[in-house]
């Protein structure tokens, strides 16, 4: 009796995991699937299709200018691994940026209206640094400097990041879960950029703040995962005197890695079935994106630095796990046969029939990181 | 899950008042010593195939881990809430170390998953000598305990397990 009992109740508790280890090829095709889709759903004035409703076959309203940053972002990376078409989006989608330049009393920022998110501006920054790394121009360096002097000025002196800048106010008071990396991971960028500007300094506050303040007194439960402040911490990890891991980041660290793990797992147990009922559905596909982008980003830093070796393995593993939900999840020419609009639904991935362009920004970075770790790319 | 938690989880799964109070009279040392064998002989099959096991069923380690701690809780509540187990009836002779001594009163679902998970994490060897450690207190409490009904001490230490698979439970949460 007591094993059917407790045989039931463990089987509700724990279901089987649906991972993979897709291939090299798996994720490459699935990388340019994902590029090709960005490529497709381009407007003319450089914006993307934002929302598609696949039983609808209907795009649907709203804008975010934070993700149009992100996706100009995970185009230029897919850039400078070499994919076909990233490149040429990426440029077009910099129309857009161009016309929702504002200036503020603490300099230019990326959005519109009087309040301007500064993530928005970090990801900007993230995305054209990146432009300069794939293709070695740097028509845009001025351009880069002076949003670089915007996010230095919304670091605050705790080092948390105002998440808005008004026009003629400056930064407000507002905080943002995602921002905050997202800043750091920009200053980071810029510091190993133009290694004098002193972008380091802003930066380095804004990593004490996250690590050691900012769950407690902006997020007490539950913790963040925090993929930005992963990219941040890989960044700065790559400069020219980087900064030392100190014990309480490498608890941070810890802690970091064992929620991007729990939730791989968690989220590998959703199969459909019977455990849409004991899991829920299945999570969007930028959630999914940014637990590799997480994962990728600690990993790399660690293979770098030799440390860590024996969670390396299952690291591996949660991050392949990752890889193989998203490739498995996303729409093939095949699975797009029956479309009305295929162009709309080829190399996205839909939750509920919808698709929004962070589900293809977040999943297209994480299928690239992951696939650097796998290269031995952490240089 | 630390070498120490893992045998206090053990001690917990394998609860030596629950053992004790399952004992017939008329069960000697060999007995005992029989049960005690045999459920380590358990305890190794279920760390032996521990690998191969849960990559059958698609479940991690930390996962596994998951699992132990919520049988332990199952088990440790049912040892605070429920009657202790009396004597059953028995194979004849010595056999009954083997049933129902062994099995099912100290090989439990918990104390099977423990294993399994306790092997997938640390290894076979060290999974059988928490095992191995854990069962001292149940053979002590075998060996000159009476045999009555432990209802206070059982949920006693029932109690201790629910704090432990807790633990074991949080364990696997937060591991990578």
């Amino acid at each position: 009796m007591s094993w059917l009992l407790v045989g039931g109740i463990v089987a509700v508790a724990v279901h089987p995991e649906g991972c993979g280890r897709p291939s090299d090829d798996d994720l490459t095709e699935s990388a340019q699937l994902a590029v090709d889709w960005f490529a497709a759903n381009l407007e003319p004035d450089g914006s993307f299709v934002y929302r598609y409703n696949r039983d609808e076959s209907a795009a649907e309203g709203g804008y975010n200018d934070t993700r149009h940053a992100g996706v100009m972002w995970a185009l230029w990376q897919a850039e400078a691994d070499g994919f076909d078409g990233a490149g040429e989006a990426a440029e077009v989608a910099f129309d857009y940026v161009e016309t929702r330049l504002v200036d503020t009393v603490v300099g230019p920022a990326f959005g519109r209206g009087q309040v301007v998110g500064s993530g928005s501006t970090g990801l900007l920054v993230a995305a054209l640094d990146e432009r300069r790394a794939a293709t070695g121009r740097t028509d845009h360096d001025d351009l880069l400097l002076d949003l670089g002097s915007t996010l230095a000025a919304v670091v605050n002196a705790d080092g948390s990041v105002s998440a808005d800048v008004h026009v003629t106010d400056g930064p407000t008071a507002a905080r943002s879960p995602f921002f905050t990396g997202e800043v750091m991971w920009a200053l980071a960028r810029l510091h190993l950029t133009f290694p004098q500007a002193g972008f380091d300094e802003p930066a380095l506050r804004i990593r004490r703040y996250l690590v050691e303040d900012r769950d407690e007194v902006e997020s007490p439960w539950p913790p963040v995962s925090d993929h930005w402040g992963a990219y941040a911490f890989e960044t700065m990890d790559r400069w020219p005197v980087p900064p030392p891991v100190t014990e309480i980041e490498e608890d941070w660290r810890s802690r970091q890695l064992g929620l991007f793990s729990l939730q791989v797992r968690y989220e590998s147990q959703r199969r459909g079935g019977i455990t849409s009922l004991t899991r829920g559905e299945t999570a969007l596909a930028a959630g999914v994106g940014t637990l590799g982008e997480g994962l990728g980003n600690h990993m790399l830093q660690l293979e770098r630095n030799g440390s860590r070796t024996s969670d390396l393995v299952a690291l591996e593993e949660r991050a392949d796990c990752a890889a193989h939900l998203l490739v498995t999840r996303q729409i093939t020419q095949a699975a797009a046969a029956g479309d009305p609009d295929p162009a709309r639904t080829v190399g996205a991935w839909f939750r509920l029939d919808v698709t929004q362009m962070d589900d293809q920004q977040h999943a297209l970075s994480a299928l690239l990181l992951l696939r650097d770790t796998r290269l031995g790319d952490s240089s | 899950m630390t070498l120490t938690l893992l045998v206090l989880a053990m001690i917990a799964a394998a609860n030596p008042f629950r053992a004790a109070s399952a004992r017939d009279d008329n069960a000697d040392r060999t007995t005992v010593g029989l049960a005690l064998a045999a459920t380590l002989l358990l305890v190794l099959i279920a760390a032996g195939v521990s690998g191969p096991l849960l990559e059958l069923v698609d479940v991690a380690g930390p996962s596994a881990r998951i699992a132990a701690g919520v049988a332990l809780l199952v088990i440790a509540l049912k040892d605070i809430f429920a009657t202790p187990p009396i004597p059953q009836p028995a194979l004849p002779g010595w056999q009954a170390g083997l049933v129902p001594l062994a099995f099912p009163v100290i090989f439990s679902p918990a104390l099977a998953l423990l294993a399994v998970a306790g092997a997938a994490e640390r290894g076979v060897a060290v999974a059988l000598f928490a095992a191995a450690v854990a069962l001292v207190p149940a053979a002590v409490a075998l060996l000159v305990g009476p045999t009555e009904p432990h209802r206070i001490w059982t949920g006693a230490v029932g109690g201790f397990g629910t704090a432990i698979a807790a633990l074991v439970v949080l364990d696997g949460v937060y591991a990578i």
